[in-house]
C-alpha cells in the first residue's frame, strides 16, 4: 500500500457508526432476538436440519426482497415482483428436463426472464418517465394473466439435481447449500454496492438532482436498477422452483406483502437512499421464524394477522427511534407552544370586514379573453386543457371499450339497463377511488382498504340482521369506524412519520384480525332491506345506487376541486415543504386524506353489504388493486399533486366496462388481467408529461 | 469510508456467524415426540383464515378431536399460515420440530408442499392432506373434481332438456380442484352439441364475486338468455338475484347445480312450506366436501393407531341434495342428519354456510360441530 490516499475521511466514532447503521442493527437484533426467543421457548434445541430447512425456505423470499430493496433504494416501488416469481417458476417447471445442460440453461433463463421483466419496468420508468407504481401494477396484471395462460393449474416438474443444488447440504450435517447461495448473493451485493454503479444507486435514491449535478446518468442508473431487481426476482423464482420442485401459477402472488414486509423490516427506506440487502436477508429470516414462534405459542389462528401487523409496526418504530423522529419533533413543538402560552398576547377577535361588504362579488359571466379567439367552446377547452387532458384517456378508452361491447356482444348493450348495470357496478370503485385518489394526491397509498371495507360490512350486517331499524345508528356507527381507521393511519403517518405503505399494511392486518375476532370466523346477519332496495329498485330507469353515484361524483368533485381542503391536498402533493411555508397545515391535511379514505372504505363496505345482501370477510380483497388502477388511469400522478376526480370517475366506469366486455364475451378469463394491465399502461402513457 | 464499510461487513458477518453458531451449538437430536401427558400431538395446518368455509372446517376438526374414541388420546392444535405457500411450508416444518405425531393440512398449493411432506414422512410424522398434494407418502383425501364437474353439468343439461345456453361460474384460476371441475364441465358440454356456453365467469369460490361477475354478464344479457348454471360456488346468489330482479316468480328459477350452501338448499324447499327463502326451485347441491376435512383427521388417526392398510389416496364423493330429497332439520343433531335431513332453518346460519359437515364417514358431527367446534352432547 504505497499509494497515498488523496483525502482520508475522518474515522467515525462508535456512536456515529451506530447511528449510521441503526436500521441494519434493528434488523439484525430482531433476527437474533426471535432466534434466541425461539430456542428458549421451544421444547427441544434447534437442530441443523431446521437451520437447513429454514435457509432453503427463506431463499425465495430473501432473493425477491433483495430485488425490492434495490428498487426501494432508487426511490421506486415494485408491485410486479410476486408475479415475476411465479412466471419464472412456471416456465422452469414446464421446460426443464433431466439433462445437466437443460438444468443449467434454465437457471440462466430464469435469471434472464427476471431481468427482462425488470428491464421493461425500468424502460418505462427511467426513459418513459412513468411512475413506478403504475408501470409495475400494469406489468403485474399482464404477467398474472400470462402465468395462467402458460400453466392453467399447478404441475410441471423440476429435476432432483437442480433442487439439491439449492436446498441440499454443502457439508452434510454442517452447512446448508441454501445458505451458501444466499451468502454468495450477499457477497455479490457487497461488491456491487462498493462499485461505481452501487454508489450511483444510492446517490439517485438520496437526491436525484444532486446525483444528476454530480454527473451521474440518472435514467441509466434507474434502468439498470430495475433490471438488477428483476434479476434478483429471477433468482428468487429459480430458487422457488428448486425448493418446491414444481410449478404453481399463483405461488408468487401470496408473497407480495411478505416481500414488502421483509424489505421494510430490513431497514431500507421507502423513498430511497438508505438501507441495503444485508438487513433485508436478516428480515426475511425473521419473518419466516415468526411462524415457528407462533406454533410454539399456540395462539388462535384468528390472532395471526394482528400479530404480524404489530411486529411490522414495532420493527419500523424501532428502526426510527431517536431524536430526529417526527414524534420527538411534535413533542418539542407542543412543549414550545405550551411554554409560549404565558408570553402570548390575547387573541384579537376580528369583526367581519364590513367595509368590503358588497364590493367583492363574484362575477359569473365569463370574462372575454383578449388572447384567445374562436368559438366559446374552443376557448374554454384551450383554457382548461391542462385539466382536461387528465381525463381524456380514460373517457376515450371508455368509448372504445363500449363500442367493442356493442360490436362483440351486442345483446342488451344499447339500453338504459346497460347504463344502470355499468353505474351500479362502478359505484364501489368510484367511492374507493375518491379516498384512494385523495391519498395518492398527497403522495401516499392506502393499503388498508380491503379489510376496513370487509370489517364495516360484517359489523353492519351483524348489527342490522335484516332489519331497517338498527340501520339508523348502525350505518353512522360503521362509517365512524371507517373514520377511526383513517385517523389511526393518519396518526401513524403524520405523528410517527412512518411510511404510508407500512402503516396501512399493518392496519389492514389489524382489521382482518378484528373481523375474524368479531365474527368468530363466520359472519352472520343480513343487510338492512333499505340497502338492498338501493340496488334493486328502479327510479326513472336507474337504480337508486346509480343516482347516488351521480350525486357522489358531483360531491367528490366539489370536495377535491372546490374546497379549501381540496386545494390543500393538491398543495401538499405538489410539495409538502412549499405547502408548509405557504401556511398550509400539512399534518392536518394529511390526516384529513387518510380519514377521507377510511370513510370511503367504510362507505364502500356499507354499499357492498347492500349489494350482496350479506357480508363476507373476504369481500374487500378484490377492490384494492383495481381501485389503485382507477386512480392512476384517471390521470392522478402517483407521486401526488396532479389529478382530477372526473378522471378517476371515468377510470372506474372504464374498468367496469372492461369487466362487462370480458364477462359477456367468450374471452379466456386470463385476458381480463392482461387487458387491465394494457389499459392502465396505455392510459398512463398518453398522460405522460412531455420531457422538458 | 472504505475502512468502515469493510468493518461493517465484518461486523455483520460476525452477527450472522453468531446466529449460525447458536444454531449449530444446540444441534442435538430431539427427544421422542409426544405431548407431556402421553397424548398424540396432532396439528391442523389451515391456509387461509377469512372465509366461513375455512372456519367451519377448523371447527369440525376441533369437534372431531373431542369424539369419545379420540378425546383422551389426542391433543389437537390449530395454526393458520395465510395465503403464502412459503409460510405454510415453514409452519409445517415448525410443527415437525415441535414434535408433531401427525399433521392434517389444507394445502395452499398441491405441489409446493411436497418437500416438507417428504421430510415429515422421513421423520415418521403422519401427514394427511385434504384435496391433494402430489407427494405419494402423504395420505390424501380427495374429491374427483373432473367427475364432479361433469356430474353437475350433466344434471343441469338434463334439466335444460339437452339444449340452450349454459353459464359456468368457476373457482380461483390456477387452483387444481377448480381447473379439474371446469374440465369436467367442458367434457359434459362437449357431449351435447346443442348446448352453448354463454359465459365462463371467474367466481373465486366467493358469493360476492359470483354476484359481481353475474351482474357484469347481465349488463349485456338478460335472465331469459340463460337456461342453466353450473357454479362451483354461487347457486344461492344467482337464484337470489333472480328474485331481486323480479324474474321469479313469473318464471321458474333457472336450474343451477353447485355448492352445499344452506341458502341454496333452502331455496329448493317448496314455497308453500312457509320457510323464509324457499323458492321451490329445481337445483342440485353437492358439497365439495366440508366433512372430508374431519375425515382426513380420522384418516391420520387410523394411521397413528397402527392401521397399515390405510390407502394413500382416498377418493370421496359429496352427498347429493336436490329438490326431491331436500329436508329441513329440527335441531341439527348428528342423529337427525343420519336420518336424512340436510338443511338448517334460516336465520341460524348465514345463507352461504356450507352444510355438508355430516356424512356417513363422520357420523359424530352435527350442526354444533361446524358452528362451535363441539359435539352434540357437549355442554
Amino acid at each position: 500500500m504505497s499509494e497515498v490516499p488523496l483525502r482520508s475521511l475522518p474515522r467515525l466514532s462508535w456512536q456515529q457508526a451506530l447511528a449510521r447503521n441503526r436500521r441494519l442493527l434493528v434488523a439484525v437484533t430482531a433476527f437474533i432476538g426471535i432466534f434466541v426467543c425461539l430456542d428458549v421457548i421451544s421444547p427441544g434445541p434447534i437442530s441443523y436440519f431446521e437451520i437447513n430447512f429454514l435457509s432453503s425456505n427463506t431463499g425465495p423470499l430473501a432473493f425477491a426482497a433483495m430485488g425490492q430493496t434495490v428498487v426501494f433504494l432508487i426511490g421506486g416501488f415494485d408491485l410486479s415482483c410476486g408475479a415475476v416469481l411465479s412466471l419464472v417458476n412456471v416456465i422452469m417447471a414446464l421446460h426443464t428436463t433431466d439433462s445437466l445442460w437443460s438444468q443449467v440453461l434454465m437457471c440462466f433463463a430464469g435469471l434472464g426472464i427476471g431481468a427482462a421483466v425488470g428491464a421493461i419496468n425500468g424502460f418505462f420508468i427511467a426513459y418513459g418517465r412513468l411512475q413506478p407504481v403504475v408501470v409495475t401494477l400494469a406489468v403485474m396484471f399482464i404477467i398474472l394473466g400470462l402465468n395462467l395462460l402458460l400453466m392453467p393449474d399447478p404441475g410441471g416438474y423440476i429435476p432432483y439435481g437442480l433442487s439439491m443444488v439449492f436446498t441440499g447440504d454443502l457439508i452434510p450435517d454442517g452447512f446448508p447449500a441454501a445458505l451458501l447461495v444466499i451468502l454468495l448473493a450477499l457477497g455479490f451485493w457487497a461488491l456491487l454496492k462498493r462499485s461505481r454503479f452501487g454508489t450511483a444507486l444510492y446517490a439517485v435514491g438520496s437526491n436525484e438532482d444532486a446525483a444528476f449535478a454530480n454527473g451521474i446518468n440518472v435514467a441509466r442508473t434507474k434502468f439498470l436498477g430495475y433490471t438488477l431487481a428483476g434479476t434478483f426476482y429471477g433468482a428468487g423464482g429459480v430458487f422457488l422452483s428448486a425448493q418446491t420442485s414444481s410449478g404453481d401459477p399463483l405461488v408468487g402472488s401470496g408473497m407480495l406483502l411478505l416481500i414488502f414486509a421483509a424489505t421494510i423490516l430490513g431497514g431500507t427506506r421507502i423513498g430511497g437512499g438508505e438501507g441495503g440487502c444485508l438487513g433485508t436477508v436478516f428480515a426475511a429470516f425473521t419473518l419466516m421464524l415468526i411462524s415457528n414462534v407462533l406454533i410454539v405459542l399456540n395462539w388462535s389462528p384468528h390472532v395471526m394477522p394482528i400479530t404480524e401487523a404489530v411486529i411490522l409496526l414495532l420493527a419500523v418504530i424501532g428502526a426510527s427511534i431517536g431524536r430526529d423522529t417526527s414524534l420527538a419533533e411534535y413533542w418539542r413543538v407542543t412543549g414550545l407552544k405550551i411554554s409560549g402560552l404565558r408570553h402570548r398576547s390575547l387573541p384579537s377577535f376580528h369583526t367581519s370586514a364590513r367595509s368590503n361588504a358588497g364590493k367583492l362579488a363574484t362575477s359569473w359571466t365569463p370574462r372575454a379573453s383578449d388572447e384567445l379567439s374562436g368559438p366559446a367552446l374552443w376557448q374554454w377547452t384551450t383554457k382548461n386543457w391542462d385539466v382536461l387532458r387528465l381525463m381524456v384517456p380514460a373517457w376515450t378508452l371508455l368509448v372504445v371499450v363500449y363500442i367493442l361491447v356493442v360490436v362483440v356482444i351486442g345483446g342488451e348493450s344499447v339500453s338504459v339497463h346497460y347504463l344502470n348495470s355499468l353505474l351500479t357496478l362502478a359505484l364501489f370503485l368510484a367511492v374507493l377511488g375518491l379516498g384512494q385518489g385523495a391519498v395518492v394526491l398527497t403522495g401516499g397509498l392506502d393499503l388498508s382498504v380491503p379489510h376496513t371495507l370487509a370489517f364495516t360490512g360484517v359489523v353492519l350486517a351483524a348489527l342490522c340482521n335484516g332489519m331497517d331499524g338498527p340501520a339508523y345508528w348502525a350505518v353512522p356507527l360503521v362509517l365512524a369506524i371507517g373514520v377511526g381507521v383513517g385517523l389511526f393511519n393518519g396518526i401513524g403517518v403524520v405523528l410517527f412519520g412512518m411510511p404510508a405503505i407500512v402503516v396501512t399494511l399493518a392496519t389492514n392486518g389489524i382489521m382482518q384480525g378484528a373481523g375474524l375476532l368479531f365474527t368468530g370466523g363466520i359472519p352472520t346477519g343480513r343487510s338492512p332491506p333499505a340497502l338492498v332496495w338501493f340496488f334493486t329498485e328502479r327510479l326513472a330507469g336507474l337504480a337508486p345506487a346509480a343516482w347516488f353515484l351521480i350525486g357522489f361524483a358531483g360531491l367528490a368533485y366539489v370536495v377535491l376541486h372546490r374546497t379549501t381542503f381540496g386545494r390543500r391536498v393538491f398543495a401538499v402533493g405538489n410539495s409538502a415543504r412549499v405547502a408548509r411555508l405557504s401556511g398550509v397545515r400539512v399534518d392536518w391535511t394529511t390526516l384529513g386524506v387518510y380519514v377521507l379514505s377510511g370513510f370511503c372504505s367504510a362507505l364502500a363496505g356499507v354499499l357492498m353489504t347492500g349489494f350482496s345482501s350479506v357480508s363476507f370477510l373476504n369481500m374487500g380483497q378484490r377492490f384494492l388493486l383495481p381501485a389503485i388502477a382507477v386512480v392512476l388511469v384517471g390521470g392522478t400522478l402517483a407521486i401526488g399533486g396532479r389529478g382530477h376526480y372526473l378522471g378517476i370517475f371515468g377510470g372506474a366506469v372504464l374498468l367496469t366496462a372492461v369487466g362487462t366486455l370480458v364477462s359477456g364475451s367468450e374471452l379466456h378469463f386470463a385476458w381480463r388481467d392482461i387487458i387491465f394491465g394494457i389499459v392502465v399502461l396505455g392510459a398512463v402513457l398518453t398522460l405522460r408529461e412531455r420531457a422538458s | 469510508m472504505r475502512i468502515t464499510a469493510t468493518k461493517r461487513l465484518v461486523r455483520c458477518a460476525v452477527a450472522a456467524g453468531v446466529g449460525i453458531a447458536l444454531a449449530a451449538g444446540v444441534a442435538v437430536g430431539k427427544a421422542e415426540a409426544k405431548t407431556e401427558d402421553g397424548k398424540f400431538l396432532v396439528y391442523y395446518s389451515m391456509s387461509y383464515v377469512g372465509n366461513a368455509w375455512q372456519t367451519e372446517a377448523k371447527n369440525t376438526v376441533i369437534a372431531m378431536a373431542k369424539a369419545p374414541q379420540y378425546r383422551d388420546r389426542v391433543e389437537l392444535r390449530v395454526q393458520a399460515s395465510g395465503p403464502d405457500a412459503q409460510k405454510q411450508i415453514q409452519q409445517m416444518n415448525a410443527m415437525i420440530a415441535a414434535g408433531a405425531d401427525a399433521i392434517v393440512a389444507f394445502p395452499i398449493s398441491p405441489t409446493a408442499l411436497n418437500k416438507v411432506i417428504r421430510n415429515a414422512c422421513n421423520k415418521g410424522v403422519v401427514v394427511a392432506v385434504i384435496n391433494g398434494v402430489t407427494e405419494p407418502c402423504a395420505y390424501v383425501v380427495k374429491i374427483d373434481g373432473v367427475a364432479l364437474g361433469d356430474y353437475r353439468t350433466q344434471y343441469v343439461i338434463d334439466q335444460m332438456g339437452g339444449k340452450g345456453n349454459i353459464v359456468a361460474i368457476t373457482g380461483v384460476p390456477g387452483v387444481s380442484y377448480g381447473e379439474d371441475h371446469h374440465k369436467g364441465f367442458k367434457q359434459a358440454v362437449a357431449r351435447h352439441p346443442e348446448v352453448n356456453v354463454l359465459a365462463e365467469l371467474v367466481g373465486m369460490w366467493s358469493h360476492p364475486e359470483a354476484r359481481l361477475k353475474m351482474r357484469e354478464l347481465l349488463a349485456t344479457h338478460s335472465w331469459a338468455d340463460i337456461d342453466g348454471i353450473v357454479a362451483q360456488t354461487g347457486c344461492y346468489t344467482v337464484s337470489q338475484m333472480q328474485v331481486e330482479d323480479g324474474w321469479w316468480p313469473d318464471n321458474p328459477i333457472i336450474p343451477c347445480a353447485g355448492e352445499s350452501a344452506n341458502g341454496n338448499r333452502l331455496q329448493m324447499l317448496p314455497v308453500d312450506s312457509g320457510i323464509e327463502g324457499a323458492l321451490g326451485k329445481t337445483g342440485q347441491s353437492i358439497g365439495s366436501g366440508l366433512w372430508a376435512v374431519s375425515y382426513t383427521f380420522k384418516t391420520a388417526m387410523e394411521v397413528l393407531d397402527g392401521n397399515e392398510d390405510v390407502p394413500h389416496l382416498r377418493w370421496y364423493t359429496g352427498v347429493e341434495v336436490t329438490q326431491d330429497n331436500v329436508k329441513l332439520c329440527e335441531t341439527g343433531s348428528a342423529e337427525e342428519f343420519a336420518a336424512g335431513c340436510n338443511t338448517i332453518k334460516p336465520g341460524i346460519v348465514p345463507p352461504d354456510y356450507a352444510i355438508d359437515f355430516w356424512s356417513p364417514q363422520v357420523p359424530e358431527l352435527g350442526f354444533r360441530a361446524a358452528t362451535e367446534g363441539m359435539l352434540d352432547d357437549e355442554s
